[in-house]
Protein backbone atom coordinates (compact mmCIF):
# COMPACT_ATOMS: atom_id res chain seq x y z
CA UNK A 1 0.00 0.00 0.00
CA UNK A 2 2.76 2.35 0.86
CA UNK A 3 4.08 2.43 -2.83
CA UNK A 4 0.66 2.58 -4.63
CA UNK A 5 0.17 0.00 -6.41
CA UNK A 6 -2.45 -1.73 -4.26
CA UNK A 7 -5.31 -2.46 -6.64
CA UNK A 8 -9.20 -2.86 -6.23
CA UNK A 9 -9.65 -6.84 -6.47
CA UNK A 10 -11.54 -8.91 -9.27
CA UNK A 11 -14.56 -10.29 -8.42
CA UNK A 12 -14.15 -12.40 -4.77
CA UNK A 13 -10.59 -11.70 -3.98
CA UNK A 14 -9.93 -9.27 -1.13
CA UNK A 15 -7.12 -6.73 -1.02
CA UNK A 16 -4.34 -7.28 1.78
CA UNK A 17 -2.77 -4.76 3.97
CA UNK A 18 0.91 -5.53 4.96
CA UNK A 19 2.20 -4.53 8.39
CA UNK A 20 5.88 -5.51 9.31
CA UNK A 21 6.49 -5.96 12.96
CA UNK A 22 9.85 -5.12 13.50
CA UNK A 23 11.31 -6.05 17.09
CA UNK A 24 14.66 -4.79 18.74
CA UNK A 25 15.88 -8.21 19.15
CA UNK A 26 18.48 -10.63 18.01
CA UNK A 27 17.08 -13.16 15.79
CA UNK A 28 20.24 -15.47 17.93
CA UNK A 29 17.50 -14.44 20.93
CA UNK A 30 15.06 -16.77 19.16
CA UNK A 31 16.79 -20.46 18.89
CA UNK A 32 13.38 -21.73 17.21
CA UNK A 33 12.15 -18.61 15.05
CA UNK A 34 9.01 -20.08 14.95
CA UNK A 35 8.53 -18.80 19.00
CA UNK A 36 8.35 -14.94 17.38
CA UNK A 37 5.76 -15.79 15.35
CA UNK A 38 3.94 -18.09 18.16
CA UNK A 39 4.56 -14.67 20.34
CA UNK A 40 2.99 -12.16 18.47
CA UNK A 41 0.28 -14.90 17.81
CA UNK A 42 -0.38 -14.84 21.19
CA UNK A 43 -0.28 -11.13 21.63
CA UNK A 44 -3.13 -10.78 19.51
CA UNK A 45 -4.98 -13.74 20.59
CA UNK A 46 -5.22 -12.18 23.45
CA UNK A 47 -7.36 -9.74 22.24
CA UNK A 48 -11.22 -10.45 22.00
CA UNK A 49 -11.51 -7.80 18.72
CA UNK A 50 -9.12 -10.58 16.87
CA UNK A 51 -10.54 -13.90 18.28
CA UNK A 52 -11.80 -15.67 14.93
CA UNK A 53 -10.67 -13.58 13.07
CA UNK A 54 -6.73 -15.06 13.19
CA UNK A 55 -5.09 -17.35 10.86
CA UNK A 56 -1.79 -18.49 10.60
CA UNK A 57 0.71 -18.19 7.65
CA UNK A 58 4.08 -19.38 6.66
CA UNK A 59 5.06 -16.04 7.51
CA UNK A 60 3.07 -13.60 8.84
CA UNK A 61 -0.29 -13.81 11.21
CA UNK A 62 -3.50 -12.77 9.13
CA UNK A 63 -6.17 -11.09 10.68
CA UNK A 64 -9.49 -11.42 8.64
CA UNK A 65 -11.72 -9.04 8.29
CA UNK A 66 -14.84 -10.82 6.79
CA UNK A 67 -15.91 -9.60 3.10
CA UNK A 68 -13.39 -6.62 3.16
CA UNK A 69 -9.92 -7.12 3.25
CA UNK A 70 -6.75 -9.07 4.89
CA UNK A 71 -4.25 -7.84 6.94
CA UNK A 72 -0.86 -9.77 7.05
CA UNK A 73 1.66 -8.61 10.10
CA UNK A 74 4.91 -10.50 9.82
CA UNK A 75 6.69 -10.29 12.38
CA UNK A 76 10.75 -9.57 11.90
CA UNK A 77 14.14 -8.76 13.80
CA UNK A 78 16.78 -6.48 12.05
CA UNK A 79 19.64 -8.78 10.71
CA UNK A 80 22.93 -7.53 12.95
CA UNK A 81 25.20 -8.09 9.37
CA UNK A 82 22.84 -7.20 6.70
CA UNK A 83 22.54 -3.72 5.51
CA UNK A 84 21.34 -2.39 2.38
CA UNK A 85 22.38 0.76 0.26
CA UNK A 86 20.52 2.86 2.43
CA UNK A 87 22.68 1.70 5.10
CA UNK A 88 19.74 0.46 6.99
CA UNK A 89 19.37 -3.34 8.91
CA UNK A 90 17.33 -5.89 6.63
CA UNK A 91 15.20 -8.19 8.35
CA UNK A 92 15.18 -11.65 9.37
CA UNK A 93 11.45 -13.14 9.28
CA UNK A 94 10.75 -17.14 10.39
CA UNK A 95 9.94 -19.16 8.36
CA UNK A 96 7.45 -22.11 9.45
CA UNK A 97 7.75 -24.17 6.26
CA UNK A 98 11.35 -23.91 6.64
CA UNK A 99 11.85 -23.39 10.15
CA UNK A 100 14.49 -21.05 9.54
CA UNK A 101 14.62 -17.01 9.38
CA UNK A 102 14.56 -15.89 6.00
CA UNK A 103 15.72 -12.66 4.86
CA UNK A 104 13.83 -9.60 3.73
CA UNK A 105 13.90 -5.77 3.60
CA UNK A 106 10.34 -4.25 3.02
CA UNK A 107 11.22 -0.56 3.52
CA UNK A 108 14.29 -0.74 1.73
CA UNK A 109 12.32 -2.25 -0.95
CA UNK A 110 9.58 0.81 -0.86
CA UNK A 111 12.25 3.00 -0.99
CA UNK A 112 13.82 1.99 -3.76
CA UNK A 113 10.78 1.25 -5.47
CA UNK A 114 9.86 4.80 -4.53
CA UNK A 115 13.27 5.81 -6.26
CA UNK A 116 12.73 3.92 -9.11
CA UNK A 117 8.75 5.73 -9.68
CA UNK A 118 9.84 9.01 -9.21
CA UNK A 119 9.38 10.78 -12.96
CA UNK A 120 9.62 14.93 -13.38
CA UNK A 121 6.16 15.66 -12.86
CA UNK A 122 5.38 13.66 -9.26
CA UNK A 123 6.87 13.58 -6.11
CA UNK A 124 5.90 11.54 -3.26
CA UNK A 125 5.21 12.17 0.55
CA UNK A 126 6.92 10.04 2.99
CA UNK A 127 5.68 8.02 5.50
CA UNK A 128 7.18 5.49 7.33
CA UNK A 129 5.15 4.40 10.26
CA UNK A 130 1.31 5.02 9.76
CA UNK A 131 -0.66 3.99 7.19
CA UNK A 132 0.02 6.38 4.35
CA UNK A 133 -2.70 8.00 3.49
CA UNK A 134 -4.31 6.60 -0.19
CA UNK A 135 -3.20 8.82 -2.88
CA UNK A 136 -5.14 10.42 -4.99
CA UNK A 137 -4.69 8.58 -9.21
CA UNK A 138 -3.79 12.28 -10.42
CA UNK A 139 -0.82 12.34 -7.91
CA UNK A 140 0.70 8.58 -8.60
CA UNK A 141 3.37 8.59 -10.72
CA UNK A 142 3.37 6.42 -14.03
CA UNK A 143 5.23 3.07 -12.70
CA UNK A 144 2.63 2.60 -9.88
CA UNK A 145 -0.17 3.21 -12.24
CA UNK A 146 1.93 0.64 -14.71
CA UNK A 147 1.72 -1.64 -12.26
CA UNK A 148 -1.66 -1.49 -11.41
CA UNK A 149 -2.88 -2.49 -14.96
CA UNK A 150 -0.17 -5.43 -14.64
CA UNK A 151 -2.04 -6.90 -11.60
CA UNK A 152 -5.30 -6.11 -13.02
CA UNK A 153 -4.42 -7.54 -16.41
CA UNK A 154 -2.65 -10.66 -14.59
CA UNK A 155 -6.03 -11.16 -12.54
CA UNK A 156 -8.38 -11.03 -15.46
CA UNK A 157 -6.07 -13.49 -17.70
CA UNK A 158 -5.31 -15.92 -15.06
CA UNK A 159 -8.83 -15.86 -13.52
CA UNK A 160 -9.39 -19.48 -13.59
CA UNK A 161 -6.43 -19.90 -11.69
CA UNK A 162 -6.03 -19.87 -7.86
CA UNK A 163 -4.48 -16.33 -7.03
CA UNK A 164 -1.71 -18.60 -5.11
CA UNK A 165 -0.70 -20.09 -9.07
CA UNK A 166 -1.13 -16.84 -10.55
CA UNK A 167 2.59 -14.68 -10.46
CA UNK A 168 3.22 -12.39 -7.11
CA UNK A 169 2.45 -8.92 -7.24
CA UNK A 170 6.29 -8.35 -5.80
CA UNK A 171 7.63 -9.78 -8.60
CA UNK A 172 6.36 -7.96 -11.02
CA UNK A 173 6.31 -4.71 -9.15
CA UNK A 174 10.48 -5.41 -8.98
CA UNK A 175 10.54 -6.52 -13.24
CA UNK A 176 8.42 -3.19 -13.54
CA UNK A 177 10.58 -0.96 -11.41
CA UNK A 178 13.51 -2.35 -12.73
CA UNK A 179 12.71 -1.95 -16.25
CA UNK A 180 11.01 0.91 -15.76
CA UNK A 181 12.72 4.01 -18.87
CA UNK A 182 11.18 6.86 -17.02
CA UNK A 183 8.00 7.89 -19.05
CA UNK A 184 5.37 9.87 -18.11
CA UNK A 185 3.41 7.88 -20.49
CA UNK A 186 1.60 4.72 -19.13
CA UNK A 187 1.66 2.86 -22.64
CA UNK A 188 4.90 3.84 -23.65
CA UNK A 189 6.44 2.63 -19.98
CA UNK A 190 3.83 0.11 -19.86
CA UNK A 191 5.29 -1.24 -23.16
CA UNK A 192 8.74 -1.18 -23.01
CA UNK A 193 8.72 -2.78 -19.66
CA UNK A 194 6.98 -5.75 -20.49
CA UNK A 195 8.96 -5.83 -24.16
CA UNK A 196 11.72 -6.08 -21.42
CA UNK A 197 10.57 -9.05 -19.18
CA UNK A 198 9.85 -10.95 -22.34
CA UNK A 199 13.40 -10.15 -23.48
CA UNK A 200 14.49 -11.62 -20.55
CA UNK A 201 12.07 -14.97 -20.26
CA UNK A 202 12.45 -16.09 -23.88
CA UNK A 203 14.87 -18.49 -23.20
CA UNK A 204 14.72 -21.94 -21.68
CA UNK A 205 16.93 -20.74 -18.18
CA UNK A 206 14.70 -19.68 -15.69
CA UNK A 207 14.73 -15.95 -14.61
CA UNK A 208 15.44 -15.32 -10.83
CA UNK A 209 13.90 -12.13 -9.18
CA UNK A 210 15.98 -10.65 -6.27
CA UNK A 211 15.13 -8.44 -3.90
CA UNK A 212 17.13 -4.89 -4.91
CA UNK A 213 17.93 -4.02 -1.21
CA UNK A 214 18.45 -7.36 -0.40
CA UNK A 215 20.22 -10.19 -2.52
CA UNK A 216 19.75 -12.68 0.12
CA UNK A 217 15.51 -12.52 -0.68
CA UNK A 218 14.35 -14.25 -3.56
CA UNK A 219 10.98 -13.27 -4.49
CA UNK A 220 10.72 -15.80 -7.17
CA UNK A 221 11.90 -18.79 -5.06
CA UNK A 222 8.49 -20.41 -5.28
CA UNK A 223 9.45 -20.96 -9.53
CA UNK A 224 12.77 -22.84 -8.24
CA UNK A 225 10.14 -25.84 -6.71
CA UNK A 226 7.54 -25.22 -8.86
CA UNK A 227 7.98 -25.20 -13.11
CA UNK A 228 4.47 -24.94 -13.76
CA UNK A 229 4.05 -21.78 -11.59
CA UNK A 230 7.32 -20.07 -13.70
CA UNK A 231 5.49 -21.55 -17.52
CA UNK A 232 2.10 -19.69 -16.12
CA UNK A 233 4.36 -16.70 -15.55
CA UNK A 234 6.08 -16.87 -18.77
CA UNK A 235 2.62 -17.54 -20.74
CA UNK A 236 1.60 -14.28 -19.09
CA UNK A 237 3.80 -11.94 -20.47
CA UNK A 238 3.30 -13.41 -24.07
CA UNK A 239 -0.31 -12.52 -23.86
CA UNK A 240 0.09 -9.32 -22.09
CA UNK A 241 3.16 -9.01 -25.35
CA UNK A 242 0.66 -9.92 -28.05
CA UNK A 243 -2.26 -7.94 -26.28
CA UNK A 244 0.28 -5.03 -26.51
CA UNK A 245 0.72 -5.30 -29.89
CA UNK A 246 -2.82 -5.93 -31.16
CA UNK A 247 -3.95 -3.00 -29.24
CA UNK A 248 -0.87 -1.00 -31.19
CA UNK A 249 -2.90 -2.11 -34.48
CA UNK A 250 -6.60 -1.19 -33.40
CA UNK A 251 -8.16 1.57 -35.51
CA UNK A 252 -11.35 3.32 -33.95
CA UNK A 253 -12.41 3.58 -30.66
CA UNK A 254 -14.70 0.29 -30.56
CA UNK A 255 -12.18 -1.73 -31.33
CA UNK A 256 -9.63 -0.06 -28.74
CA UNK A 257 -12.67 -0.72 -26.50
CA UNK A 258 -13.24 -4.28 -28.06
CA UNK A 259 -8.95 -4.51 -26.86
CA UNK A 260 -8.74 -3.12 -23.93
CA UNK A 261 -11.90 -5.27 -22.62
CA UNK A 262 -10.19 -8.42 -23.19
CA UNK A 263 -7.14 -7.24 -21.18
CA UNK A 264 -8.28 -5.61 -18.33
CA UNK A 265 -12.08 -6.66 -17.97
CA UNK A 266 -15.62 -5.62 -19.54
CA UNK A 267 -17.22 -4.08 -16.46
CA UNK A 268 -14.02 -1.29 -16.44
CA UNK A 269 -13.96 -0.83 -19.51
CA UNK A 270 -17.32 -0.17 -20.71
CA UNK A 271 -17.46 2.55 -17.86
CA UNK A 272 -14.08 4.20 -19.14
CA UNK A 273 -15.21 4.38 -22.89
CA UNK A 274 -18.45 5.27 -21.41
CA UNK A 275 -16.66 8.58 -19.69
CA UNK A 276 -14.46 9.08 -22.52
CA UNK A 277 -17.14 9.25 -25.25
CA UNK A 278 -18.79 11.85 -23.00
CA UNK A 279 -15.82 13.64 -22.61
CA UNK A 280 -15.10 14.02 -26.04
CA UNK A 281 -19.08 14.93 -26.59
CA UNK A 282 -18.86 17.79 -23.92
CA UNK A 283 -15.75 19.00 -25.89
CA UNK A 284 -17.69 18.75 -29.42
CA UNK A 285 -20.11 20.96 -27.85
CA UNK A 286 -17.87 23.72 -27.19
CA UNK A 287 -15.71 23.44 -30.40
CA UNK A 288 -12.67 22.19 -29.37
CA UNK A 289 -12.02 18.73 -30.69
CA UNK A 290 -11.46 17.65 -34.60
CA UNK A 291 -10.46 14.54 -36.59
CA UNK A 292 -7.38 14.92 -38.17
CA UNK A 293 -6.96 12.74 -41.55
CA UNK A 294 -6.70 9.75 -39.87
CA UNK A 295 -9.83 9.89 -38.09
CA UNK A 296 -8.55 10.04 -34.54
CA UNK A 297 -9.74 12.80 -32.39
CA UNK A 298 -7.53 15.60 -31.36
CA UNK A 299 -7.91 18.96 -29.85
CA UNK A 300 -8.19 21.64 -32.45
CA UNK A 301 -4.72 22.72 -31.99
CA UNK A 302 -3.79 20.18 -34.20
CA UNK A 303 -3.15 22.10 -37.63
CA UNK A 304 -4.58 20.38 -40.82
CA UNK A 305 -7.92 19.07 -38.59
CA UNK A 306 -11.05 19.76 -39.17
CA UNK A 307 -13.50 20.53 -36.51
CA UNK A 308 -16.41 18.36 -35.86
CA UNK A 309 -19.55 20.07 -36.17
CA UNK A 310 -21.99 19.52 -32.56
CA UNK A 311 -24.63 17.38 -33.80
CA UNK A 312 -27.73 18.52 -32.31
CA UNK A 313 -29.80 15.45 -33.13
CA UNK A 314 -32.19 18.03 -34.29
CA UNK A 315 -32.39 17.21 -38.41
CA UNK A 316 -31.47 20.25 -40.84
CA UNK A 317 -31.41 23.15 -38.28
CA UNK B 1 21.85 28.57 -25.69
CA UNK B 2 20.36 24.99 -25.20
CA UNK B 3 16.60 24.52 -26.09
CA UNK B 4 14.70 21.58 -24.77
CA UNK B 5 13.11 19.56 -27.39
CA UNK B 6 10.03 19.89 -27.95
CA UNK B 7 8.47 16.39 -28.24
CA UNK B 8 5.55 15.35 -30.40
CA UNK B 9 2.70 13.15 -29.30
CA UNK B 10 0.93 11.13 -31.61
CA UNK B 11 -3.12 11.74 -30.99
CA UNK B 12 -3.41 7.38 -30.42
CA UNK B 13 -0.89 7.19 -28.41
CA UNK B 14 -2.55 10.13 -26.30
CA UNK B 15 -5.85 8.43 -25.93
CA UNK B 16 -4.52 5.32 -25.39
CA UNK B 17 -2.96 7.03 -22.55
CA UNK B 18 -6.25 8.56 -21.57
CA UNK B 19 -8.16 5.19 -21.50
CA UNK B 20 -5.23 3.60 -19.81
CA UNK B 21 -5.04 5.89 -16.72
CA UNK B 22 -9.14 5.87 -16.57
CA UNK B 23 -9.03 2.61 -16.10
CA UNK B 24 -6.52 2.85 -13.84
CA UNK B 25 -8.84 5.18 -11.29
CA UNK B 26 -11.29 2.72 -11.51
CA UNK B 27 -8.81 0.48 -10.26
CA UNK B 28 -8.47 2.14 -6.86
CA UNK B 29 -9.36 1.52 -3.44
CA UNK B 30 -12.45 3.55 -2.90
CA UNK B 31 -11.69 6.05 0.12
CA UNK B 32 -14.04 4.78 2.29
CA UNK B 33 -12.51 1.43 1.56
CA UNK B 34 -8.70 2.97 2.44
CA UNK B 35 -9.95 4.51 5.69
CA UNK B 36 -11.78 1.70 6.82
CA UNK B 37 -8.36 -0.11 6.40
CA UNK B 38 -6.57 2.72 8.06
CA UNK B 39 -8.55 2.25 11.37
CA UNK B 40 -8.10 -0.60 11.74
CA UNK B 41 -4.40 -0.66 10.96
CA UNK B 42 -4.24 2.25 13.67
CA UNK B 43 -5.70 -0.20 16.18
CA UNK B 44 -3.81 -2.76 15.88
CA UNK B 45 -0.34 -0.50 16.07
CA UNK B 46 -2.01 1.27 18.71
CA UNK B 47 -3.21 -1.41 20.63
Amino acid sequence: MRIGTTVKPKGEDEYDVDLVCELKADPSDFPNPIDLLDMVEERLRANQTYDGKIERKNRCIRINYANEFHMDILPACPSPSNFDFHGEHCLKVPDCTLEDWKDSNPKGYAKWFEGKARDATVEFRKSIEALPEQQAYEDLATLPRVVQLMKRNRDVILEDLDAKDRPISIVLTTLAAHYYNGSPSVIDALEYIVFNIRLHTVGTQRIKVLNPTNKEEDFSERWANDAKLYDTFVGWVDNLASSLEALRKTQGLPEIAAQLKVMFGENVTNFVVEDHLKRLTDLRKTGSVATTASGIIVLTETPKSNPIPYNTFHGNE
Amino acid sequence: MTMKPVLSRSPFLSELDDLLNGIGVKLQISPTEHDEAKRRYDTITNG
